[in-house]
């Protein structure tokens, strides 16, 4: 029964839309194989070098130094040194990212661990992120000079028989310090990155990717069972003694076949550009998610009096799942609540076992396994759907 | 024989069917009439074991309902929509059909050419069905709920929205199917297209029997 169910049901669906989505899919396909190999995400950078402004009242030799210091850094295009109104109407052309004002007798007032004027900081939103970025830098500079002064006091009698007088060894080590400090961050020796832990933009979209058609294959399965129902065929197999368990496994076995379709170009594309991929796992994870949303396509059929709003609904539920799930945005970027609430969605068990695999690490079993119990929820949804239908049928 | 005891249907608390009992012989026709609402379609879905019924006793040449199998088995239903596939052709539909009903192989084919022949469809079977006209597809849908050649056949409004050339096909084919010794339960709208056929006719008003008339056809 279900064979000839499957016969009629994949012989019904093969029309124009199949047609044009088997397109959409090789010229992905095609695509992937053009562009893959030659993105490099990894070379792109966050955001290009920056400038500054320097309003120097102090003109000490710190002053000159933190100057200089910044100058070399490789994410500084240039800095200004100016008077404010120059500064500020640089800032005001978006020339500048931020003016750094040094107030008059900055170097003396921290020496003598004297109340000292702050350092003055004018910022440009148009550019907050940056901005932030080097805010954070100044308020380490502005630590680190305190750090550098209490080495200095705590030391402060040994070292001086080593220099002509007080004042001399108080520069020569505030220099000492203040160099130091910024050449560790010049050099990034001060940053511990784990660059292995980054998340991996290719591999991401083509996770991502595959997700949203495995997903988008169970439309197909709701338009049939719209199309059943409205036409009275699926009320004249049931009246032939068809069992619903029979529609639910030639509808869900039709999705599969033009999963199958649709996949076996761009797996084979995939299977080139990753040679190392746990194919395997890529496949269990793609066929978990066809099931659960094919699954949850059915319930959405049976449940919903057909028509256009439903098919909309689901349209949006699927793009809802992928988000939860963390194929439009990364999870980890996604408010705690959609995080938590993500968990429990297949794309998002499908997403992450697909960006495992691409990078071939392997799964565990539970790991597969998991994403079989939404699936197994639908399948409920569907029978409850199934017995709804059959109870206020829409005679 | 058909017997339908005291049948009872609500949708959701609404009564649509309120205790509605009647017989059907072999080689007769029964029609159903009523206006919007007045349980057609409902009786015939519940006869058709489609929709369970709330309360009441149905049994086919004395198989209950509740033997689903061996019941179905006897029935031949056509709705009231083209409930076949608009890409297979009219032979190729028919074929399925037939092949629902567990028939293979050769008893499949002459099911399939007996059937077609019945229904007048023999003409145009090689056509795929959303190329017929709506007339050859009403007539493609009887022949559908003839393959088997089941003792009872329940139609379903099988004349709406078509000319009156089909119309006259689709009617004489019934008329026939009394010839054989066929039981035919007909629901339509309109009381005078069911008088041209029918043996008995029963209008359904809220739900129950409202009034019976015989016929000479």
């Amino acid at each position: 029964m279900i064979v000839k169910l499957l016969r009629l049901y994949v012989r019904d669906s093969w029309n124009s839309r199949m047609l044009a989505f088997f397109l959409a899919v090789l010229l992905l396909t095609a695509f992937l194989l053009w562009f893959l190999p030659t993105w490099q995400p990894e070379q792109s950078s966050f955001f290009t070098p920056v400038s500054l402004a320097f309003v120097d009242h102090d003109r000490s030799f710190i002053s000159r130094l933190m100057v200089d210091q910044f100058r070399g850094f490789d994410y500084v295009a240039s800095i200004y040194v100016e008077t404010l109104a120059e500064a500020e109407q640089r800032l005001a052309q978006n020339e500048v990212l931020l003016i750094i004002i040094i107030p008059e007798g900055f170097y003396e007032q921290s020496t003598r661990g004297q109340q000292r004027d702050p350092i003055i900081v004018h910022l440009n939103d148009r550019m907050p992120t940056e901005t932030a970025i080097f805010l954070r830098l100044i308020r380490n500079l502005a630590d680190s000079i305190v750090a550098t002064q209490s080495a200095f006091f705590a030391f402060y009698d040994f070292l001086l028989p080593l220099y002509d007088d007080g004042a001399a060894m108080t520069k020569a080590v505030d220099a000492a310090f203040t160099t130091l400090f910024f050449r560790l961050i010049g050099r990034k020796s001060m940053l511990d990155i784990a660059e292995g832990q980054a998340l991996s933009t290719t591999r991401f979209v083509v996770s991502a990717l595959l997700c949203l058609l495995a997903m988008i294959t169970a439309l197909p399965i709701l338009l049939l069972i719209q199309q059943d129902r409205r036409s009275g065929l699926q009320d004249r197999l049931v009246a032939a003694h068809v069992g619903w368990h029979h529609f639910f496994l030639a509808r869900q076995l039709t999705g599969l076949i033009w999963l199958a379709a649709s996949f076996v170009p761009i797996l084979t594309a995939l299977f080139h550009l990753y040679p190392d991929m746990d194919r395997l796992a890529a496949i269990i994870a793609i066929l978990t998610l066809y099931w659960s949303a094919a699954t949850l396509a059915q319930a959405v059929g049976l449940i919903f009096t057909p028509g256009e709003p439903v098919v909309l609904a689901a349209w949006l539920g699927i793009l809802a799942l992928l988000l939860l799930g963390g194929c439009i945005y990364p999870r980890q970027l996604l408010p705690d609540i959609l995080r938590q609430i993500g968990r429990a969605v297949p794309p998002a068990w499908a997403q992450q076992q697909l960006y495992r695999a691409l990078a071939g690490q392997t799964s565990s079993l539970p790991d597969l396994v998991l994403p079989t119990l939404p699936a197994l929820a639908a399948a409920v949804a569907v029978y409850w759907g199934w017995r709804r239908c059959r109870q206020s049928s829409e005679v | 024989m058909l017997i339908v005891s005291d049948l009872h249907k609500a949708y959701k608390q609404e009564p649509v069917l309120q205790g509605v009992s009647f017989s059907l012989k072999p080689a007769a026709i029964l029609g159903i009439c009523g206006s919007n609402g007045a349980g057609k379609s409902t009786l015939i879905h519940v006869i058709a074991t489609i929709l369970p019924p709330d309360r009441g006793r149905l049994s086919l040449m004395g198989i209950p309902s509740a033997r689903a199998g061996e019941y179905r088995r006897l029935i031949g239903f056509v709705p009231q929509n083209i409930a076949l596939s608009p890409r297979l052709t009219v032979r190729q539909n028919l074929a399925f059909w037939a092949s629902i009903k567990g028939l293979a192989g050769a008893s499949l084919k002459r099911a399939v050419e007996e059937a077609a022949e019945f229904a007048n469809v023999t003409a145009f079977w090689n056509k795929p069905l959303g190329r017929c006209s709506g007339g050859m597809a009403r007539r493609t849908n009887l022949a559908a709920g003839l393959v088997g050649s089941p003792p009872l056949l329940l139609l379903d409004e099988p004349t709406a929205g078509i000319d009156e050339q089909n119309r006259d096909l689709i009617l004489d084919t019934v008329l026939r199917l009394k010839q054989r010794g066929c039981m035919v339960l007909m629901v339509n709208h309109y009381h005078q297209e069911l008088a041209l056929v029918c043996d008995r006719i029963i209008t359904l008003k809220d739900g129950v029997i409202a009034e019976t008339s015989a016929h000479d056809c």
